[in-house]
């Protein structure tokens, strides 16, 4: 599925978790809480993020970005057309999530929109004129109850 | 309610979005601010959970090969109560509340079939007033790059 390697090292680990809690820190004040030079450290999280483990990422709230609208987009697509709607729905925009699954939907995505209006245009104009796609399931998020933002897909190979 | 984000707020964000690491001198330099303004102004939207910079992880580097999508049908308890149950789940990457049936989506992460059958038998099926889970697996994940959470809510 990737060939991204699983990071299995304790050192590693531990940088990680200190920047994950605030990608501000200086290297120097992470060599010191966890008594290693800060050689070490620029070391490490250059390797982490050259085989594209890890990434420095700004995360923030939606509502202040104007997003007022999340909904998972659950689709059904002819088996000989989902290359090509995977292709064009993880090219738009407002998906920032998109996956090729097995279940009675074969492509789930999440969006973002400003509102329903927006999502709406969205799915009428992008999503559902796509040669093969035969059912689209909308189901909009009204709350989070938990939500691990440090996680994404850097890299994945076919 | 989000508070207003005013100009030095969102050329802060926007620079950052460029380059998560560089120092505050140089982010006051290229705004032409005060060094401590850039200090206090990102401690600040730190602090109300507007803005975090962060270092994100890739799902595979974490071990997990396998992303599922479960519809959790709860029946018989507040699907409050349901939701924070599968949410302290550590395997459970969101949890997010419908209207209608299902009324959650939850998404959990497995390392293998092994850890997803124990997720789905042991810990999603001892979460009470679940009446019934439909699973779908991710086979191939295209794009997967949030840049927002709603910071005040996740845990």
């Amino acid at each position: 599925m990737s060939s991204v390697q699983p990071v299995t090292d304790e050192l590693d680990r531990a940088i990680i978790a200190q920047f994950q809690r605030d990608g501000r820190l200086a290297n120097r004040e992470v060599a010191r809480r966890l008594g290693v030079s800060e050689g070490t450290i620029r070391q490490r999280l250059r390797k982490l993020e050259e085989t594209g483990a890890v990434r420095f990422d700004v995360v923030t709230d939606p509502a202040c970005e104007g997003i007022n609208y999340v909904a998972f987009v659950r689709l059904a697509v002819a088996p000989d057309r989902l290359e090509n709607v995977l292709e064009v729905c993880a090219a738009l925009p407002e998906l920032w999530y998109v996956a090729a699954t097995a279940g009675r939907f074969n492509l789930i995505a999440v969006m973002s929109t400003v509102d329903a209006q927006a999502a709406l245009h969205v799915i009428r104009r992008e999503i559902e004129v796509l040669a093969g796609v035969v059912e689209v399931d909308v189901r909009p998020v009204l709350g989070v109850v938990k939500h691990d933002y440090n996680e994404i897909v850097i890299r994945n190979e076919r | 309610m989000p508070r207003e984000l005013d100009d030095v707020d969102r050329r802060l964000i926007e620079e950052l979005r460029k380059d998560g690491r560089q120092p505050n001198k140089r982010l006051a330099e290229i705004l032409d601010i005060a060094e401590t303004t850039v200090a206090s102004r990102l401690r600040q939207l730190r602090d109300d959970r507007i803005m975090l910079v962060t270092l994100r992880q890739d799902l595979y580097s974490k071990g997990f090969n396998l992303q599922c999508f479960a519809d959790i049908y709860v029946s018989g308890r507040p699907v409050d109560a349901v939701a924070r149950d599968l949410a302290r789940l550590e395997a459970m990457s969101s949890v997010s509340l419908l209207m209608g049936t299902p009324q959650l989506l939850a998404v959990f992460n497995a390392v293998d079939r092994r850890d997803m059958l124990a997720i789905i038998d042991d810990r999603i099926a001892h979460v009470k007033g679940i009446t019934r889970v439909e699973i779908h697996v991710a086979l191939d994940i295209r794009r997967y790059e949030a840049g927002y959470a709603n910071l005040s809510a996740v845990q």
